[in-house]
C-alpha cells in the first residue's frame, strides 16, 4: 500500500518535471519557428508600390512579386480629416491592386512589417 | 500491487502525452526552418536576376513594343501625359515579357500614344520608367 502510494507520487513528480521542462521549451521552439518564418518571409520587401496623381485624387498600384501572399496591406494618406488609412486587404502572390485614394498617399504598410514611402510617378 | 500498476499507467500516459507535445514542437520548428531556407534561396535567386534585368522599348509592325534582357512577368502601366484630364485614365496589364521578340502594347490591349510614359513593375522586384525622350532602354527606378 505504502509502496503503491510512493509510486504514484514518483510518477506524478516525474510528470511534473517533464511538464515544467516542456512548458519552458515548447514556447521557445514555437517562437523560434515563427521568427524563422517572419525573418525570411517578411524581412524582404516583396511589393512594388507607386502612386499617380489624377484629376480626382490619386491612384496607387501595389504589386506583390514575392512568393507569398501579403495578408493585409494598407496605404497611409493625408485625407480630409488628417492622416487616414486605406485598407487594401490581401494581395496574393504575383497579383496587383490598383486603388483610388482621395488624398495625398504617403506610405505603404503591410502585415509583414514592410513600410515603403510612396513615390508619385507623375508628380510635379 | 494494484496501486503500483495504476500509478505506472498514469505516469506512462502522462509522459507519452508530454513527449508527443515536445516532439510535435521540435518537428514544427524544423519544418518552419526548412521552409524558411527554401524561401531564402528563392530570394537569393531573385536578387541575382534583379540586377541583370533590363527592359527595352522599341517599335514593331503593330506599334510600340517591349522586350526584356531576361524572360520575366511584369505589370505594365501606361501613364497619360495629363492624368488630370477628365478622359485620361491609367492603363494597366499584367503579362509575360519576352527576351528574343518585342511584345507590342496593342497585342495586350494597351494603347500607347506619343507623350505617354510607361512604368514596368517586374516579378524580380524592379521598376522601370520610360518615355519617348529616354531612347530604347527604360530607366530603373528601384
Amino acid at each position: 500500500m505504502t509502496r503503491g502510494l510512493s509510486n504514484i507520487v514518483a510518477g506524478l513528480a516525474m510528470a511534473l518535471v517533464i511538464a515544467l521542462v516542456s512548458s519552458a521549451v515548447i514556447p521557445q521552439l514555437i517562437e523560434r519557428g515563427i521568427n524563422v518564418e517572419r525573418g525570411v518571409f517578411c524581412s524582404y520587401s516583396s511589393v512594388s508600390v507607386f502612386a499617380f496623381v489624377t484629376g480626382s485624387g490619386y491612384q496607387v498600384i501595389a504589386y506583390n512579386y514575392g512568393p507569398k501572399d501579403v495578408e493585409k496591406a494598407y496605404i497611409i494618406y493625408n485625407g480630409s480629416s488628417g492622416l487616414e488609412v486605406y485598407d487594401i486587404g490581401k494581395i496574393p502572390s504575383g497579383s496587383y491592386s490598383l486603388i483610388s485614394i482621395y488624398g495625398m498617399p504617403l506610405s505603404y504598410r503591410d502585415s509583414c512589417g514592410s513600410s515603403i514611402e510612396l513615390k508619385v510617378v507623375n508628380g510635379k | 500491487m494494484k496501486y503500483k500498476s495504476q500509478a505506472e499507467g498514469i505516469a506512462i500516459i502522462f509522459m507519452a502525452l508530454l513527449l508527443s507535445a515536445v516532439l510535435f514542437s521540435i518537428f514544427k520548428a524544423i519544418f518552419s526552418a526548412s521552409e524558411g531556407w527554401k524561401d531564402l534561396e528563392y530570394y537569393g535567386q531573385l536578387l541575382s536576376m534583379k540586377s541583370s534585368e533590363k527592359i527595352f522599348l522599341g517599335n514593331s509592325i503593330d506599334g510600340p513594343c517591349i522586350s526584356s534582357s531576361i524572360s520575366t512577368d511584369a505589370v505594365i502601366l501606361i501613364i497619360p501625359s495629363n492624368l488630370n484630364g477628365k478622359n485620361e485614365t491609367l492603363q494597366v496589364e499584367k503579362t509575360s515579357v519576352p527576351v528574343n521578340s518585342c511584345l507590342s502594347f496593342s497585342s495586350i490591349g494597351l494603347n500607347y500614344d506619343e507623350g505617354k510614359s510607361v512604368l514596368v513593375l517586374t516579378k524580380y522586384g524592379n521598376a522601370f520608367y520610360w518615355n519617348s525622350s529616354l531612347g530604347a532602354t527604360a530607366v530603373k527606378m528601384q
